[in-house]
């Protein structure tokens, strides 16, 4: 019994992981552009089948999974970042409702594009072969693409942190989170910095779907759960923070492992309980600063 | 508001337009009569929708949740206690309004996009307690409603349809009219203002969510018995997008606008549905361009022009224009506000 909380505490740390990815690129998003971007569950759809298509092009070796892991968040990315430039800078003056429509709109268009492109049919990814196998935890078997993941995960929190903490990018990334006006004053080129942030959040995103690939089933629809997830994420953790997201996604991550254990419907239920507790007590989220 | 110059043209017109929606049923076949009963359902969901949107400057992205407990409070009643549709339609608005008091609850703390992304998040709890739990609400399998002979007519249905999408706009116009609906109007414009003055804004802000989360529960009602059948895509999010887009295609800041853009969205929809395997791709453009081109929606528009000009004539005459001031002043002017949506 307690070997399998062990395992499923494990599985819902990697779960955790992908979530955080996803999100921290939202919280990143909602911090400095101030917009909740709908496009972003599209963007971990999108690098899903980025992902699919690498990975089947090299025959699915272990050279076709590092690819896609580097192809895929770059290809979103890039789109991410014509979407801001193109589209989003435009209707940068008017209400933030204007733009959230936008980021809607492209949900619409994505998830049509990805029919147009791919069909409506279930894909699978499998895992890389040099971690189709899984480790020994006391005698339980246990995924070694999951560790992959968690590891991954790790790498992006502390780059993401370094980033923050010691570049110019993450500092005015920072700053502008508190105050974006102050930020154009001080002579920072604002637009660009929109459009950066917006790239870098979506290549996270990508980066997230990529990874989610070989674990779920890569299908039309799968960016409503991430998405929803995503915002809990923003929600608990604190608009911009990325220690808050990490925080929030393993929460969320675990809570719901262990909840399928509990009652495997009504999993979801339990990140509403965290997340009204959250704020009733905290509206700020976690580890965000009151507005 | 209903006095100043635009008063009795917009009772006539009001009165005309109601007179034409009378007839119709002599006037179009029975295919069209039944998408128009889709328009007016979608009329009265975008125009409770316009309750929290254009009045009190809510950006809510959960009204799925109200809609489908409308819904689903017809045939669970019907399905568990055999009571009859129309007892199902009166109780509907109550549920859906409790629902709304609770979610609103906790969801008027914050404001601005968070408030999108926790309206969003709740109505994802309720479908997903919906769709999951089988043995209540029949799940994915959605729940049946068996309305009563005298309502499987479309004549028929279209005309409680008509009554019922009437008496709610009544009650809008009422609320948007009254100093509870002043209150509203002050809050979205400027909400530290209002609380100077002493209004409790999280009070208003969750009465007014409250009361449109009943109304839109009245349009589920209806859309349930209408098509037969509550099914849980009704509480999906991308139906919390559609009263939004309505809203925004037809213009947040006038009256009517939510109404015409329901009645685009629906008839657009029919069209594009039957006429390609793309639908989404489709309304992702239009509401693009309508982002970027249209921004006052339609109705905004063209009553934004109108407005312009008969200000300018007005304008030659700065008598008039005085004394016309304080009367059309609770009105809400297209394109001169704008709501507060900044978190």
């Amino acid at each position: 019994m307690l070997t399998d909380i062990l395992i499923q505490l494990l599985s819902g740390v990697s779960r955790g992981m992908i979530l955080f990815v996803v999100a921290s690129g939202l919280t990143l998003i909602f911090g400095v552009l101030r917009i909740a971007n709908f496009a972003h569950g599209s963007f971990y759809m999108m690098a899903a089948f980025t992902a699919y298509a690498v990975t089947t092009a090299l025959g699915g070796s272990d050279l076709g999974f590092v690819a896609s892991l580097v192809v895929a968040p770059l290809v979103v990315a890039a789109f991410g970042l014509v979407f801001e430039f193109f589209l989003l800078r435009r209707i940068a003056k008017r209400e933030h409702l204007y733009q959230l429509i936008m980021t809607f709109a492209a949900t619409l268009i994505i998830s049509d594009g990805i029919k147009m492109i791919w069909g409506g049919a279930y894909r699978s990814v499998g895992y890389p072969p040099m971690l189709s196998g899984s480790l020994d935890i006391l005698g339980r078997p246990f995924p070694a693409y999951y560790l992959l993941v968690i590891i991954l995960g790790l790498v992006i929190a502390a780059g993401l942190s370094w980033m923050i903490e010691r570049t110019r990018f993450g500092r005015t990334i920072s700053a502008a989170v508190v105050d974006p006006e102050m930020v154009g004053a001080l002579g920072i080129n604002v637009p660009r910095l929109y459009t950066l942030v917006f790239g870098l959040g979506a290549w996270l995103a990508g980066v997230g779907g990529a990874l989610a690939a070989p674990i779920g089933s890569v299908s039309l629809g799968i960016d409503n759960s991430i998405i929803i997830e995503s915002f809990a994420v923003v929600i608990i953790g604190g608009s911009g923070s990325i220690p808050g997201a990490l925080a929030a996604a393993l929460i969320i991550g675990i809570v719901q492992s262990l909840g399928i254990m509990v009652a495997p419907r009504l999993a979801i239920a339990f990140i509403f309980i965290a997340l009204c507790a959250v704020l009733l007590l905290r509206p700020q989220g976690l580890l965000g600063r009151r507005v | 508001m209903m006095a100043g110059a635009t008063g009795p043209w917009r009772l006539i017109a009001t009165f005309a337009g109601l007179a034409v929606l009378a007839l119709l049923p002599w006037v179009i076949d029975e295919s069209n009569l039944f998408l128009m009963v889709d328009v007016l359902i979608a009329v009265l969901f975008a125009m409770s929708y316009n309750l929290v949107l254009g009045q009190t400057g809510l950006l809510s992205f959960g009204h799925a949740a109200f809609f489908g407990a409308g819904a689903y409070t017809v045939a669970l009643l019907q399905m568990h206690l055999d009571l009859p549709v129309p007892v199902g339609m009166v109780v509907a608005p109550f549920v859906a309004g409790l629902l709304a008091l609770v979610i609103g609850f906790f969801t008027v703390r914050v404001s601005g996009m968070y408030f999108a992304m926790l309206t969003l998040a709740f109505s994802q709890l309720v479908f997903a307690i919906v769709a999951g739990w089988y043995s209540f609400t029949g799940g994915d399998n959605g729940a049946p409603v068996m309305p009563p002979d005298f309502l499987f007519n479309t004549i028929n249905f279209y005309y409680l349809t008509l009554a019922v999408v009437t008496a709610g706009i009544v009650v809008i116009r009422l609320i948007v009219s009254s100093p509870f609906g002043a209150a509203l109007a002050a809050i979205r414009e400027n909400p530290q203002r209002a609380s100077f003055v002493g209004l409790n804004i999280r009070l208003y802000q969750l009465a007014a969510f409250t009361v449109s989360g009943a109304l839109t529960g009245l349009a589920g009602a209806l859309r349930a018995s209408f098509h037969q059948m509550a099914f849980p895509s009704l509480l999906f999010w991308p139906q919390s997008a559609e009263p939004v887009l309505m809203t925004l295609a037809g213009g947040m800041h006038t009256f009517f606008g939510p109404a015409v853009g329901a009645a685009i969205f629906t008839v657009l929809n029919f069209f594009v549905a039957s006429y390609t395997d793309y639908p989404l791709f489709i309304f992702g453009v239009v509401v693009l361009l309508l982002v970027l081109f249209l921004p006052e929606g339609v109705l905004g528009t063209i009553l934004g022009k109108h407005r312009r000009g008969w200000r300018r004539q007005a304008a030659t005459k700065p008598p008039e224009v005085v004394a016309a001031a304080p009367a059309s002043s609770p009105e809400p002017a297209a394109g001169s506000m704008q709501t507060v949506q900044r978190p």
